[in-house]
């Protein structure tokens, strides 16, 4: 049985990771219309940030500390060398760590900007669901790089990079961990509800509504969609980041298989975008909230108990594939259900005095007799 | 490796055809329906366990499962491992099963949605939701004890979890002569290919049920007003789709060595993005187009990529796929409505200098 | 008074949400031609379409020969010897010419429907040549005489015509205009919506005013059109 502290961490992190993943894609398709379907490519930089490069720069520093570390190892001998700098030089340098943790944030916010202004370079001269389509492929093909590239993700796609455990100086570090990915959600949604409530966030929205008019006012839409696509992949770098470091999350490795998924981090954000609510941050923080506590984690923490009260076993389904069954049956249904009945989600947008971009721009128009 | 052989082309042809049956589906949904199905390919996984398990069940039932036998056929050894009408009743299975699962996609899903009043986006994600449900299906239908026994744990590359799979790989007519292997499965890809592109060349152009799916998705107004069902002219063209993709789902259980619902090395996970990539690039709204874009992509990704290998060594084949989503891309950008669109007279009136990309 | 082809009780309808018709009373009589005029966007287009059933009905009734078809979907309305000719896109351009007619005589027994091709091909010699060729090929022209064509194989009893003399030359919409009123004269029921109010309102037999969404004048056509206020004032029209 699992024990209830271990239990209330791995839903900690779910929700933690879920809602700084699902609120940055939320900036780019909830606010600003932005329809990311390659949103993992961007969290999976956060991962190589993790992976690669803290390992690489902690084991520079620790070469010359800890006897066995070389930096050629981090790829070579992967694993040996980073149980060497979990447990022998990580727990007795945490000002290292702790600076190794800020470079890790600032390179993956850096760097997972970039890449959402390159990708927003071309993509931003299509629309819909052909934006769509081409950022999909886009991050299929970054996968796909990523997976095969040796000096990237190391020799053997599948099982990637052992990560080094930044939280190794501290008594429970699976437990600093998860206070980390908490810390850093509640910081990225005080920040998204800033830019919610900011000229910027109103900006994003009117481009949404209404970008005919948002253009006949002088505002370059390609501009705060770009911008969108910066912050919002930033974010979900981030987020990456948090994964990485986090063993309920990562489980100490991190692969491209697993962090540049399309299913995890692209189409369950969306779905729980879609469930709480597009353009409402607190709308995505209850659906992660509530996935997290009331379906993903008992159905994976009790899937056997579960399947045997929903009488499984009397039909003869084998208990553990019918956990697997849950999840999935249950994102699918609420997915359906929640465009059905619910389209605006569970906490709908908050009306805020958006800038009407369309009555503003008929008056001007009008007074110079043209008509929109 | 040589870079190519005969092997390994019969294996781009397979690949080929396969990608091309698929998008040719992914074309008919969206021109009707106006939405990127992303649960197309698992049509195909649905008709592939419905047809496999009727092949293993029929094979236990008359207790001819294991029981190879080698036929000489004028100098060339021929593996037929089961009688012929039990790959008959599961290819029919499959193609049936899979337009069934499409058309239960339209009416519960779609339609409603489309009444509704859903957009473009809404509509694509419902169809994330309803892959989602068919893996569940898939999920618990390989527990039941019948299925069960015939399954075997592999192990799933994420998280490394044991998936019960069902095992394939002795099915397939394996023709050998010499040092030379020709698996049923590429003969067979290429009959489906060609069968797919005769039948609806006739289907569209020679049948009033034809012409009325074309009107019905030129302008499905004037269609209503002609006194034409569109509804139900739409969800046959579902049918067809689905159909189409049951029978790639039943060459599946003959090129691929375990069944499993979902991973990332699922047939259908793996390819899905190769066959929207050949939908793409052959043109969305073109039926033709489609065919030819699903086929070009897969031999971008098995034939010319391995044709670089002397270049840039043999690793360069790993990354195939980057190329046939570097076509999607510059297509989507410079052609979005696809190779079929291009007026291809012009373009070689103008000098026949010009690639096909431009 | 005899019963009416077809009535509207309290309609309101629109796409979706979106609201456009309001409180729509109309009484359509048998063998006469209704028209129907108002402002551009007034909703005369709509109201059509909310006959044929294209519209979403938010309440009310729609009565054809008796019989409530309120909630008939549009393809049914078509085989209860409604016909429909859009404005805009009324033939299938990706078609041939001989599939665009084939579509309009499919579910008429074969042997009628070759009689009224005939019929067609008498009347529109062209149409025959060009058979093979596809439709979004033929000119300007070609098309109309295809548009009427389709709506001609099906016979009607009930005709609707949404601006048929929409961009034609004031010489040829006079010629539509009369060949109209001989259908009307033959029998036919028939209500046309159109902007060219003068026009239409001179061979029509009864006549409905729309604006916003609402009738707001109804009467015999000769009767609106000598209404200075109401022609002034919504048609623009100097009498």
């Amino acid at each position: 049985m699992v024990n209830a502290i271990v239990l209330t961490e791995q839903i900690l992190s779910f929700i933690g990771v879920y809602t700084i993943v699902t609120l940055a894609l939320n900036i780019k398709a909830g606010h600003t219309g932005i329809p990311d379907f390659g949103h993992a490519m961007f969290f999976g930089i956060g991962g190589i940030v993790v992976g690669n490069f803290v390992a690489h720069l902690a084991a520079a520093l620790a070469s010359h500390v800890v006897p066995g570390v070389t930096v050629h190892g981090v790829l070579a001998q992967n694993t040996e060398t980073l149980n060497l700098l979990n447990t022998k030089y990580f727990p007795t340098h945490p000002g290292v760590a702790i600076g190794l943790l800020i470079f890790a944030i600032v390179v993956a916010l850096v760097l997972g900007g970039i890449v959402g202004w390159l990708a927003s370079l071309p993509a931003l001269r299509l629309r819909g669901e052909y934006l769509a389509i081409l950022l999909l492929a886009t991050a299929e093909a970054v996968r796909i790089f990523v997976t095969y590239t040796k000096q990237i993700m190391g020799s053997t796609p599948t099982v990637g990079l052992a990560t080094p455990d930044l939280f190794a100086w501290a008594g429970n570090s699976a437990a600093a961990a998860t206070i980390f990915t908490v810390i850093m959600a509640i910081i990225v949604y005080w920040v998204f509800e800033r830019i919610h409530h900011s000229p910027a966030g109103r900006l994003f929205r009117a481009v949404r509504d209404d970008e005919d008019a948002a253009k006949a006012l002088g505002r370059d839409v390609v501009v705060v969609r770009r911008d969108a696509m910066i912050i919002g992949s930033a974010v979900a770098a981030l987020g990456g980041v948090v994964y990485a470091l986090n063993p309920f999350l990562g489980g100490g490795a991190v692969a491209a298989v697993s962090i540049f998924n399309r299913v995890f981090w692209t189409f369950w954000p969306w779905a729980l975008m879609i469930l709480g609510g597009m353009a409402s941050n607190r709308g995505v923080v209850a659906a992660t909230a509530l996935v997290g506590i009331l379906l993903i984690w008992p159905i994976r923490v009790y899937k056997v108990q579960l399947a045997k009260a929903l009488g499984a076993s009397l039909l003869g389904l084998d208990p553990n594939s019918f956990g697997n069954a849950l999840e999935y049956l249950l994102l699918g249904i609420l997915i359906i259900l929640a465009l059905a009945l619910k389209p605006e989600g569970i906490i709908p947008e908050p009306p805020s005095k958006t800038l009407d971009f369309r009555k503003k721009a008929e008056k001007i128009l009008k007074e110079e007799k043209i008509e929109l | 490796m040589a870079a190519i052989d005969i092997q390994s082309t019969f294996q781009a042809l397979y690949y080929a055809s396969l990608l091309s049956i698929l998008s040719v589906g992914i074309t008919l949904s969206y021109m009707t329906t106006k939405v990127f199905n992303f649960a197309h390919v698992r049509f195909a996984m649905v008709a592939s366990y419905v047809a496999a398990t009727i092949i293993l069940l029929l094979a236990k039932a008359f207790n001819i499962h294991g029981d190879f036998a080698w036929h000489n056929m004028a100098g060339m050894q021929v593996r037929i491992p089961l009688p012929w009408w039990v790959y008959a009743v599961a290819l029919i299975s499959a193609f049936i099963v899979g337009g069934l699962v499409a058309v239960i996609q339209y009416y519960l899903v779609l339609r409603p949605l489309q009444k509704r009043g859903a957009g473009s986006m809404a509509l694509m994600i419902s169809t994330l939701g309803f892959d989602f449900i068919l893996i569940a299906i898939l999920f618990i239908y390989m527990t039941l004890p019948q299925i069960r026994r015939l399954t075997v744990k592999t192990v799933s590359l994420v998280g490394r979890v044991a998936f019960d799979s069902l095992r394939m790989d002795s099915l397939d007519i394996v023709i050998s002569s010499g040092s030379v292997t020709i698996r049923g499965a590429v003969i067979l890809a290429m009959i489906f290919a060609l069968a797919t592109i005769i039948g609806l060349y006739l289907l569209l152009t020679r049948t009033k049920l034809g012409v009325m799916m074309r009107s019905s998705i030129e302008n499905p107004n004037l269609a209503l007003v002609l006194g034409i069902n569109v509804d139900r002219v739409f969800a046959i063209t579902w049918f067809i789709a689905g159909a189409i993709a049951g029978l790639a789902g039943y060459l599946f259980i003959f090129a691929t060595v375990y069944l499993t619902p979902v991973s990332p090395t699922t047939p259908s996970d793996q390819i899905i993005v190769s066959v929207f990539a050949g939908s793409i690039v052959g043109g969305i709204n073109s039926v033709p187009g489609s065919i030819g874009g699903g086929f070009l992509i897969g031999l971008i990704e098995k034939f010319f990529v391995p044709l670089l290998s002397p270049v840039f060594g043999p690793g360069i084949v790993k990354y195939d796929k980057v190329f046939s989503m570097l076509a999607v891309a510059l297509t989507l950008l410079f052609i979005p409505e696809g190779l079929a669109s291009v007026n291809w007279k012009r373009v070689f009136r103008l000098g026949g200098a010009k690639g096909k990309e431009s | 008074m005899p019963e009416p082809m077809l009535s509207l009780q309290k309609v309101n309808s629109g796409y979706g949400k979106f609201h456009i018709l309001f409180d729509i009373d109309l009484e359509v009589p048998k063998g006469k031609i209704t028209v129907v005029v108002g402002p551009n966007g007034a909703g005369k287009t709509t109201l059509l379409n909310t006959i044929f059933g294209l519209a979403t009905i938010h309440s009310g009734k729609v009565i054809y020969k008796g019989r409530d078809i309120t909630h008939v979907p549009a393809y049914k309305r078509a085989k209860m010897g409604m016909a429909y000719t859009l404005q805009l896109f009324n033939i299938f351009s990706t078609l041939t010419v001989k599939e665009n007619l084939l579509l309009a005589t499919y579910d008429i027994p074969e042997d009628e429907a070759k009689k009224r091709m005939e019929e067609v091909f008498q009347l529109f010699p062209r149409l025959k040549e060009r058979l093979f060729q596809r439709a979004g090929t033929l000119s300007g022209g070609e098309r109309q005489m295809l548009a009427i064509a389709i709506s001609m194989l099906r016979k009607p009893e009930l005709m609707l015509l949404d601006e048929p003399t929409a961009g034609l030359a004031p010489k040829l919409a006079k010629e539509v205009f009369e060949a109209i009123r001989h259908l009307g004269d033959q029998g036919y029921t028939i209500i046309l919506a159109e902007q060219n109010a003068k026009g239409a309102l001179e061979i029509g037999d009864e006549a409905v005013l729309i604006a916003s969404g609402r009738i707001v004048a109804r009467g015999k056509a000769q009767e609106l059109l000598q209404d200075k206020d109401l022609s002034r004032k919504y048609l623009g029209l100097e009498v």
